[in-house]
């Protein structure tokens, strides 16, 4: 019997009063991973801000339940501190605050709330190292400030590491892999493949095949026009891969 | 009666009493301050600052002019805030210099009154130099602007009777930075008339942190601060001024600083505010002579009803002079700051190179920030440029760090510690760089409420 981990109930969402996400159902079980794929606009981007409480996004309607508690109740921090990890489309800089600060206090922060000894130094450090080998991220970005100066790829490598630091129950990639090489797509699959396990589960959003070769998501969903307009297993993204989102228009507007 | 009428005529009725315990260089240039500030009067708050020094001038101060011994035994007094710098500290409790006699290291670092009686000499030829000249702007308009705090001055002189003096003779190099803790103490109403005089000759080298501190021994008794200082720096000599402010809400500071630099001369300025009451900051800064070079620097972190104006004026007269300018604000809850920021480069002074920055955060909707950079230029082949922004934390970063778990509290103190971070590095001094950083950071954390640095009981 499965376990749901993430329940989307019926879910609105406007962005600066215009209405984007027009009821999204969608229920992910433990140990699953799913793709949400669909044209630039439909949404996509959204549900990952509402998953993880952008304030400039507003849910006018429905519910999410995590662990079958009120999602939309908790603060970001808390989201992330429940397991929910993002990586951004995105990823913002902040000249000024070194990644070492960054992660120490977001790691610390994690195991206050569940009520864990903040780590030494030391083993922060050791920490560090071991995460930073997974996505080959260069020491030389680690003691730099957040994302600041760093190239596309660098940002998306340095979001899996962020995401292997945190170790989230919830990840959601959002077009992580776009901007990436077929070397640097590789490391950041591995990176997401090495969390995969029974409790753990992900969303990954995505125009491209590639990723999901690598990751294997054992379920699809087309987003259009804010709703979740079609489900399937891994044919379907072959489907749109070969065919792109035209046939789904078409069924759509029918 | 106008304030400064006020203190006109407690000079001309206390005369003898000022003069009896100052020293016959100070009393020299008394007579002619009184006319000055007769003539222009206090400053009136005409520049756009917060402030306006004639209406804090007018309440009824005290004035220890009869040099009443200061009751305190400064052992008793203070807890170094920098202690990996307390190889040399000096205090002053109030205006009067505490700490015995000088003695002789190859420079002078000691009372201003010792120092004009013992080296009459030296002290003519630099005391009121600075202070006792109307600043040419070279520029009719804004003579009004850069005129002010003349009265000031002229106020501080007229009354003016101890102090601390640093003099570094030609070729000296003080290794160890020097420490001077200021503090305001009183049970009344209280005016320091404070001075400053500081002389670094040729090729001589020396660097000195002051830390503004105000003990609060009651709510009732409010302390003003009348500060000048003179900074003369010599041909290739090298010079570092940081001044560390932890006020409370009772004070108010009104300090004038003049720097002037010879050849070649290397000069760095820091005015660092922790907490305030209501301080007003100009300074003066000519660069008289080629390749002399000034990096001034300046941050306040505000709260509450703080309230922090600097002025600054950087006369490029020379060609081939750098200077670097860099002030930064955080204002919190119904805090009031203002950068008056003016570079002047006159004509001949080619190849100058000169950057001026201010960043301000404004964390509520009722902090107030006036930035207002001037840049004026009559040579030709010069490198300028200045930029001035006022704006809030950055959202997207904050909800970046808060999606990692970081709570929005300490993401918010994350991304204001990391703007002050260019400003903290600025500083020359390493020990004092890092203890900075600790209590900027404690600040942010809201764990610095007033003098916690020096625990003054």
């Amino acid at each position: 019997m499965s376990n749901p981990l993430l329940e989307i109930k019926n879910l609105h969402a406007s962005v600066a009063g215009k209405e984007i996400l027009r009821g999204i159902n969608l229920t992910i079980n433990q140990g699953e991973v799913h793709a949400i794929m669909g044209p630039n606009g439909a949404g996509k981007s959204t549900l990952s801000a509402i998953l993880t409480g952008n304030p400039a996004y507003e849910v006018t309607e429905g519910e999410i339940l995590y662990k079958g508690k009120d999602l939309l109740a908790m603060k970001p921090e808390q989201r992330a501190w429940e397991g929910i990890f993002l990586s951004f489309q995105y990823p913002v800089e902040i000249p000024g605050v070194s990644m070492v600060n960054f992660m120490r206090a977001a790691v610390n922060a994690q195991r206050e709330y569940r009520g864990l000894q903040p780590l030494t130094a030391t083993e922060f450090l050791k920490l560090m190292r071991e995460k930073r080998a997974v996505v080959q991220l260069d020491n030389k970005l680690a003691n730099r400030s957040v994302n600041e100066g760093f190239s596309g790829g660098e940002k998306k490598r340095n979001e899996i590491f962020q995401m292997a630091m945190l170790e989230p129950t919830l990840s959601i990639l959002d077009e992580t892999d776009s901007g990436l090489d077929v070397d640097a797509l590789r490391i950041v699959s591995d990176g997401v493949n090495r969390l995969k396990s029974a409790e753990r589960s992900s969303i990954v959003i995505t125009h491209y095949q590639k990723l999901l070769e690598y990751v294997q998501p054992q379920f699809v969903h087309i987003v259009y026009k804010g709703r979740i307009v079609k489900d399937g297993g891994p044919e379907l993204g072959d489907r749109i891969f070969a065919e792109g989102f035209d046939w789904i228009r078409q069924e759509v507007e029918l | 009666m106008s304030a400064e009428k006020q203190y006109i005529e407690l000079y001309n009725s206390q005369r003898p009493l000022i003069d009896a315990n100052a020293a016959p260089v100070l009393n020299a240039c008394r007579e002619s301050a009184a006319r000055v500030l007769a003539e222009v009067g206090l400053q009136k708050a005409k520049d756009q600052t917060h402030t306006d020094p004639s209406e804090m001038l007018a309440a009824d101060y005290a004035i220890n002019l009869a040099r009443h011994e200061v009751p305190t035994s400064r052992e008793d007094l203070f807890t170094c805030a920098v202690p990996e710098m307390s190889t040399s500290v000096h205090f002053l409790v109030n205006e009067q210099y505490v700490g015995g006699k000088h003695r002789d290291n190859g420079y002078f670092a000691g009372s201003l009154r010792e120092f004009a009686t013992q080296y009459p000499d030296i002290a003519s030829q630099y005391y009121n130099r600075l202070a006792s000249q109307p600043t040419d702007t070279g520029d009719p308009r804004s003579r009004r602007y850069e005129a002010c705090s003349f009265g000031e001055s002229a106020l501080n002189t007229m009354l003016c009777q101890d102090g601390f003096v640093l003099y570094v003779p030609s070729g000296f190099e003080v290794s160890k930075p020097l420490q001077l803790i200021s503090l305001l103490r009183a049970v009344d109403d209280l005016m320091s008339v404070q001075r400053l005089l500081i002389i670094i000759e040729d090729h001589a080298t020396a660097s000195l942190l002051v830390c503004e501190h105000a003990s609060r021994l009651n709510d009732l008794s409010h302390l003003l601060s009348l500060q000048v200082t003179e900074i003369f720096v010599g041909n290739a000599a090298t010079f570092d001024f940081y001044s560390l402010e932890e006020h409370h809400d009772l004070c108010q500071r009104l300090g004038q600083i003049y720097v002037h630099q010879k050849a070649a001369s290397n000069v760095a300025i820091g005015l660092y505010a922790l907490t305030a009451g209501q301080t007003r900051n100009r300074v003066h800064v000519c660069l008289a002579e080629p390749e002399a070079s000034i990096q001034l620097y300046g941050m306040a972190t505000l709260d509450a009803s703080q309230q922090v104006d600097n002025l600054t004026f950087i006369d490029h007269q020379a060609p081939s002079c750098q200077s670097n300018e860099l002030f930064k604000y955080v204002l919190d809850q119904k805090s009031r700051g203002s950068f008056l920021g003016r570079i002047l480069v006159r004509k001949g002074s080619d190849k100058t190179d000169a950057h001026q920055t201010d960043r301000n955060l404004c964390l509520t909707p009722d902090t107030r920030m006036i930035a207002r950079p001037e840049l004026e230029i009559y040579a030709d082949d010069v490198k300028c440029s200045h930029g001035a922004t006022v704006g809030q934390l950055d959202q997207n970063a904050l909800f970046y760090m808060c999606t990692r778990g970081i709570p929005e509290s300490e993401a918010r103190m994350l991304l204001m510690f990391a703007f002050m971070s260019d400003v903290i590095d600025g500083i020359r001094i390493e020990p004092l760089k890092d203890r900075l950083r600790h209590l900027i950071e404690k600040r942010f954390r809201g764990e610095l409420t007033q003098c916690k640095g020096c625990a003054v009981k």
